[in-house]
C-alpha cells in the first residue's frame, strides 16, 4: 500500500517535471515570438527598475561583453533604473570593466554589485586539486546564483552571457531553478564574433537551453534554426 | 607632414614574426620613402621588451634622448625608442589607453587578427592591415581576417613576412576600405527590452 502511494507520488512529480521541462526549455518551441517588435512593454517599463546580470570571462569574451554594454546602454543601463550585477572570475576583467564603464555607471547612478566566481581549473593544478576546485567552484556558483535568482523574482530582469565556460554552469543552474520553482530565467546568449562558421563549445551546450540565442555572422543563422542574427553587435 | 603607423600585437601572447617583419630595414625604408610614414609605434605585448630592444640595437638605431618627450606626446609610457632610416621607432608592451593612441595618432594600423584589436581599429575608422597570428592554439584569426576582408573593411596580409605586410600596406594605401556599421541594432535592442520586461 505504502509503496503504491509513493510510486504514484513519484510518477506525478516526474510528470510535472517533464511538463515543466517542455514548457521551459526553449528548444521545444513553446515560446511566444513577438520579441523584435518595438516593445510596448518598454513604455510600461518606464518606472520599473531593471536587474541585469552579466558575466565577464577573460580576454576577448570580456572585451565583447563590455562593447555590448556600451552599445546597448540605452536599453541595458538606464540612469537610476538599473541594478547591474557583474560576475567575474578574473581580476583583470574587473579592472577593464571599471576602466571602460566605471565613470559612466557612477555618473548615471547605476548600482553595481560584483560577484566572484572561482575558476574551474587553474593551469598546472594536480588532478586532486582540480577535482577539489571544481567542486568548490560549482558549490560557490550555485549559492551565488540562487541568491541572485531570489533577487530577480517578480522584477524585470535579464541575464546576458557570451562564450566563457563558466556561462554553462550559470545558464544550467538558472534553468534548473526555473524548472523547479516555476519562475522565469530570461537568458540571452551572444556568440563570440570570432565564431564565423561553427559554434563554440559553450554555444553548442547552451543552444537548446537559453531563452534567446544570438549569433553575429549570418552563416551560423542558416545552420542553426533558433539562432537570431543582427549582424555585428560589438 | 609626418605620418604614423601603429602596430598592435595583442596584450597576452607575443607575435615575434610581426615585430620582426616591421623592424626590417626594408620595411622602414619603404614606408618612409613611398608613403611618408616617419613614425612606427609598436605595442609588442608582455615580456617582449628585451627582444625588442636587442632588435633595435641590431638595426643600429640611434639612441636618443627624445624618448620622454615622445612618450608625453603620445600619452603612452614608451619602453624603447630609436631612429632608423628617418623613421622614429617607439615600443611599449601594453597600455590600457591604447584606444586614445590609436584615435589621435594612428594614420594606419597594422594589427594581429584578434577580434578586439580589429574592432578597436575599425570602430575608429582607421585604415587597417591585419596579420593572422597562426602560431596560437585553437584560434580563429585566419577566418575572422578573411571574413572582414571579404566585406572590404580591412586588408589581410597573406603572411607575417616583411614583403607580405608591405604588399598589404600598399593595398590599403591605394584602395578604399568600407567603414564598419556601428554595431547598434534597433532589433537587438528591442529583443533585449522585450525579454527583460516581458
Amino acid at each position: 500500500m505504502d509503496l503504491e502511494v509513493w510510486s504514484v507520488v513519484l510518477l506525478l512529480v516526474l510528470q510535472w517535471l517533464v511538463v515543466r521541462i517542455i514548457l521551459v526549455v526553449p528548444i521545444f518551441g513553446l515560446q511566444h515570438d513577438r520579441l523584435l517588435e518595438t516593445a510596448s512593454a518598454r513604455s510600461v517599463a518606464g518606472s520599473r527598475k531593471l536587474k541585469l546580470f552579466v558575466f565577464l570571462g577573460s580576454g576577448g569574451h570580456t572585451g565583447e561583453m563590455l562593447r555590448l554594454l556600451e552599445n546597448y546602454q540605452e536599453t541595458l543601463l538606464r540612469p537610476g533604473q538599473t541594478t547591474l550585477t557583474v560576475g567575474v572570475s578574473d581580476e583583470a576583467s574587473l579592472a577593464r570593466f571599471r576602466h571602460t564603464l566605471g565613470a559612466y555607471l557612477d555618473s548615471q547612478q547605476i548600482e553595481v554589485q560584483v560577484c566572484r566566481f572561482g575558476k574551474a581549473r587553474e593551469v598546472g593544478a594536480s588532478k586532486l586539486q582540480s577535482a577539489k576546485s571544481v567542486v568548490q567552484t560549482l558549490a560557490g556558483a550555485m549559492w551565488t546564483l540562487t541568491w541572485l535568482k531570489w533577487q530577480f523574482v517578480g522584477q524585470p530582469h535579464l541575464v546576458l552571457l557570451n562564450g566563457p565556460g563558466t556561462c554553462c554552469i550559470i545558464a544550467g543552474w538558472l534553468k534548473l531553478l526555473e524548472i523547479v520553482t516555476t519562475t522565469r530565467s530570461k537568458i540571452v546568449y551572444v556568440e563570440s564574433l570570432a565564431r564565423t562558421s561553427t559554434l563554440s563549445l559553450s554555444g553548442k551546450l547552451l543552444y537548446p537551453l537559453v531563452d534567446e540565442f544570438v549569433v553575429q555572422w549570418s552563416e551560423l543563422c542558416d545552420k542553426y534554426g533558433r539562432a537570431r542574427c543582427f549582424e555585428i553587435l560589438v | 607632414m609626418g605620418r604614423t603607423i601603429v602596430v598592435t600585437c595583442g596584450a597576452t601572447v607575443p607575435f615575434p614574426k610581426l615585430v620582426e617583419a616591421v623592424l626590417a630595414l626594408e620595411f622602414l625604408r619603404t614606408i618612409q620613402q613611398r608613403w611618408q610614414f616617419d613614425r612606427l609605434v609598436v605595442q609588442y605585448g608582455k615580456e617582449y621588451r628585451a627582444v625588442f630592444e636587442s632588435q633595435l640595437e641590431r638595426l643600429d638605431a640611434t639612441a636618443s634622448t627624445k624618448r620622454d618627450k615622445i612618450s608625453k606626446a603620445l600619452g603612452i609610457e614608451l619602453e624603447a625608442y630609436g631612429e632608423v632610416a628617418n623613421v622614429e621607432i617607439c615600443g611599449f608592451s601594453f597600455a590600457t589607453n591604447i584606444q586614445k593612441l590609436l584615435r589621435t595618432h594612428a594614420d594606419l594600423i597594422v594589427s594581429h587578427a584578434g577580434t578586439g584589436s580589429i574592432l578597436d581599429a575599425l570602430r575608429l575608422q582607421k585604415p587597417l592591415v591585419v596579420v593572422a597570428n597562426t602560431g596560437l592554439m585553437d584560434n580563429h584569426q585566419l577566418q575572422i581576417a578573411a571574413r572582414f576582408e571579404s566585406r572590404g573593411h580591412l586588408v589581410a596580409s597573406r603572411g607575417p613576412t616583411t614583403c607580405e605586410v608591405l604588399a598589404a600596406v600598399a593595398a590599403v594605401e591605394t584602395c578604399c576600405l568600407t567603414p564598419l556599421d556601428s554595431g547598434k541594432s534597433a532589433q537587438f535592442s528591442n529583443l533585449l527590452a522585450n525579454v527583460a520586461y516581458s
